[in-house]
């Protein structure tokens, strides 16, 4: 079953076959998990934030058909969702997986990254401080195509808008992102350095 | 100090909770099957049952009323050569106060046979008199369903 393609997987999942749904969580859940780091800048939320996506997923999947190849888009736009009714979201997942206890493992892998990942959360909260401040629509466009490296197509079918869209937006994004940048640095008396964001206007 | 606008790199899922999670979903996934699975047979069978309920009382309420109805007035009276609602039968005007008096002095010219040593007269289901050979213990009626006339 791990070698079907998602569409294959997502047809099954369709039909109620929970364990190919399964194995797209198991492909899936790293980039949606990422996707939801980025925009909450807390790791243990965006790991509930993922389950309640793919919860969603599943719930979704009858109305849903895999409009591409690859479920990511549609997982794209359901988080998408979920981010922006996120206590809505928790809530149904919580209650949900209230049921099965999760018990907190020992994880080496996750013990010796402990810190890294403390850091990473400081350096993303900062970066969201000023991301925050940009329209939520260019907000959902730069964090799919440049945080998360989607398509133009992809991010497309993800936000369920014309792709001629997703290019405005994303340059009217970037640009207020370098903007904000130049006018407002992270902390007082602390001195902007240029962007590091490759900027691709098209 | 720099002031990054790219995210800090991408981490994998911790395995060992990516697992907890896949199973927890799957297994909320069946829970719910499991759950949803009855529901719309659970809605048949009520209804089934409700029906079913209905029925028997209807039913019940029809051979309640069948077995007492009164005679209404009618036309005609029908003479059947057996005790059957299929059978042979002979019509006559109404306007006799005793129908088997009636079928009795009819039923030689109507059947060719001598009329049986007793008939009974029962309600038919259109109110009007049939009158059956049988005795007329009321036996004859019920067995056929129907009230014994008055």
């Amino acid at each position: 079953m791990v070698d079907l393609s998602d569409r294959a997987l997502w047809e099954q999942a369709r039909a109620g076959d929970g364990s190919a749904f399964g194995v797209l969580f198991e492909r899936h859940a790293s980039r949606i998990y990422n996707y939801c780091f980025r925009r909450t800048g807390d790791w243990a939320l965006a790991e509930d934030l993922t389950s309640a996506t793919f919860l969603l997923a599943w719930r979704s999947r009858g109305r849903a058909p895999l409009q591409a190849e690859s479920a990511l888009p549609l997982l794209y736009g359901i988080a998408t969702n979920a981010l922006r009714n996120q206590r809505r979201s928790l809530k149904r997942g919580r209650e949900a997986f209230a049921r099965l206890p999760l018990e907190r493992t020992e994880e080496p892998d996750f013990g010796e990254d402990v810190s890294a990942r403390l850091d990473d959360q400081a350096a993303m909260r900062e970066l969201l401080r000023l991301f925050r401040r940009l329209p939520r629509r260019e907000q959902d466009v730069v964090a799919i195509c440049d945080w998360s490296g989607l398509s133009y197509e992809e991010a497309a079918v993800a936000l369920d808008i014309p792709i001629g869209t997703v290019r405005s937006r994303l340059a009217r994004g970037r640009r207020r992102l370098r903007e904000l940048a130049t006018t407002s640095g992270p902390e007082e008396g602390v001195d902007v350095v240029p962007l590091r964001i490759e900027v691709n206007e098209q | 100090m720099s002031f990054p606008l790219t995210p800090p790199p991408e981490r994998d899922f911790p395995a060992g909770r990516l697992q907890q999670r896949k199973e927890q979903l799957v297994s909320e996934i069946y829970a719910t099957a499991v759950k949803q699975a009855p529901r719309y047979p659970r809605r048949i069978l009520v209804s089934v049952a409700a029906l079913t309920v209905a029925g028997i009382f209807a039913a019940a309420a029809y051979a309640g009323y069948a077995l007492t109805r009164p005679v209404t007035p009618v036309v005609t009276i029908g003479c059947y050569e057996s005790d059957s609602l299929d059978a042979n039968t002979a019509v006559l005007a109404a306007g006799t106060k005793s129908p088997v008096a009636a079928c009795t002095r009819n039923w030689a010219s109507a059947f060719g046979a001598q009329p049986p040593a007793s008939l009974a007269a029962c309600v038919l289901p259109s109110g009007a008199v049939g009158v059956f050979p049988g005795d007329t213990s009321g036996d004859t009626c019920k067995s056929l369903g129907l009230a014994e006339a008055p």
